[in-house]
């Protein structure tokens, strides 16, 4: 039986893990010497946008964050975090979606616009903790982050005419027709035969939105967010200090940058981010002062997942002096039997991925062995449904 | 179950417009008939673009319209608009809404 040639994506697709197996080979004398520098890079370079990046820069988000859905509830938020002697309150936490306040109302025409997809995925954040060593001062972060390309969305721009046609075509198959194929009038007193239509066009909605997201769940997308963060001496408004500001973008695009329904391809993923900070030496941060970024490919199927990932950094002391630094990993990850996944790779991602499981060294590389899949918070398995790395 | 009315001059033809203000996942369907023991008959079928179609319609007859919209998270609108001579009949400016999880719009125009 002679098979066909492989597709040039699935020659990209199949070649990937195997270059990523083979330099976890030629390489993996050096994971070792790899480790002091990459403990902190992986840590530093994630793939995700910040959830709110007014925190970004002055610390962690509290759990609680206040969304106003209109303008007097953001009046009311705003107010509430400025005491009566004028001072901005510690613990403010707001995120106010401007598309909800301008256009609360937008249809789905108007959101599948540029204009009102950008609209609806924009948010701003306002946040104030208080600032270290200093009870009276206020660390207060601004953000803004925004979904400027998501392709992923089953609702969005990318997936109008696709949608309108497959769910028109539902449409003709959900109301009743004669043995002609003529359009017979609903009964509007019988409820059942309502219930019915209704069910059905909920159906073919359904079945749309997860047949785009199955296929397109890798697609391209692109992420953007900034923050900038003061310090108000004394919780005052007029006595401001500039602490740091930074601006971050992720990218995603399909493993062999076109979707598709099935094959390799169809199981992969690249994602981008890069990162430029600027910290003011009045804030004591551990965050880099400079760029930071990476790059990392996917590719996930119900028995094998592969990632590879390089992240780089290139920051400024106080002094002026200008540092790099540069780190990767890899991992192979199969399913050697029921209930049994053997991984191996090199690199600190690597190295916390498998941190619980059981490890053995042959050949001069460690296999790990775990009950579960250990890669899966960084290689996405369409299998267990659509995930959408961009968040709104 | 009420239906709204609109009063028709039986020998001029009945302009009969279907315009979405929501122009996208949504469909429509209209059907007409002569008077209330006549079976209603087919006309036409279409999409979210607005469209007008003309016939001439008795008084004691009515239209049917059928409205279906597929996106629970957005709301969505449609207008039915029946003219004569290029004016609007009394009654005959219908507002279709479809608010959260509606789907489908079944109602009728009775001319008098």
């Amino acid at each position: 039986m002679k098979h066909a040639p492989w597709s040039r994506p699935a020659r990209v697709a199949v070649l990937f893990p195997a270059a990523i197996a083979a330099t976890s080979l030629a390489l993996s004398t050096n994971a070792g010497a790899q480790q002091g520098d990459t403990v902190a890079l992986t840590k530093v370079v994630q793939f995700s946008i910040p959830s709110a990046p007014a925190f970004e820069l002055i610390g962690e988000a509290p759990d609680k964050i206040t969304r106003p859905t209109s303008a007097r509830a953001l009046a009311a938020g705003l107010l509430s975090g400025i005491t009566a002697a004028g001072k901005l309150q510690q613990g403010v936490a707001l995120e106010v979606a401007p598309g909800q306040l301008l256009r609360p109302h937008m249809d789905l025409d108007e959101f599948q616009t540029t204009t009102g997809f950008l609209l609806a995925n924009v948010s701003l954040s306002l946040g104030s903790v208080r600032a270290s060593g200093d009870t009276s001062d206020t660390d207060v972060g601004f953000g803004i982050k925004s979904v400027l390309l998501d392709h992923t969305d089953p609702d969005g721009p990318a997936s109008r005419d696709a949608g309108r046609s497959a769910i028109m075509g539902a449409m003709l198959d959900c109301l009743p027709v004669d043995a002609n194929g003529t359009p017979v009038a609903i009964d509007r007193a019988n409820a059942a035969q309502i219930k019915a239509i209704k069910a059905c066009v909920s159906r073919g909605d359904s079945t749309f939105r997860t047949s785009w997201q199955r296929t397109h769940w890798n697609d391209y997308a692109l992420s953007l967010s900034a923050s900038n963060a003061v310090r108000l001496r004394g919780s005052r408004f007029d006595r401001t200090s500039e602490l740091a500001a930074g601006v971050w973008a992720l990218a995603a695009a399909p493993l062999c940058f076109r979707s598709v329904s099935d094959g390799l391809c169809q199981h992969g993923q690249w994602l981008a981010k890069v990162g430029y900070e600027h910290h003011d030496s009045l804030g004591a941060s551990s965050r880099p002062n400079g760029v930071t970024g990476g790059v990392r490919a996917t590719l996930g199927t119900a028995k094998v997942s592969v990632f590879g990932e390089d992240l780089f950094e290139r920051v400024r002391a106080v002094s002026g002096s200008a540092t790099s630094r540069n780190a990767w990993s890899a991992g192979l990850e199969f399913l050697a039997g029921e209930g049994m996944w053997i991984s191996t790779g090199i690199g600190s991602r690597y190295d916390d991925l498998t941190r619980s499981s059981r490890a053995v060294v042959l050949a001069g590389l460690r296999f790990n062995v775990s009950q579960k899949q250990t890669f899966g918070s960084v290689v996405p398995v369409p299998r267990f449904g659509p995930q959408v790395p961009m968040p709104r | 179950m009420a239906s709204a009315h609109a009063k028709v001059n039986g020998s001029l033809p009945l302009e009969i417009t279907v315009d979405f203000q929501s122009k996208h996942h949504a469909g429509f369907r209209l059907f007409t008939r002569d008077s209330a023991a006549s079976p209603w008959k087919f006309l036409k079928q279409g999409d979210s673009d607005t469209t007008t179609t003309s016939m001439p319609l008795p008084p004691g007859g009515a239209i049917q319209y059928e409205f279906i919209f597929f996106k629970e998270d957005h709301p969505f609108a449609a207008v039915l608009i029946l003219k004569q001579n290029g004016v609007t009949l009394d009654g005959g400016m219908v507002a279709v809404t479809a608010p959260g999880d509606a789907l489908l719009v079944v109602d009728q125009v009775e001319l008098v």
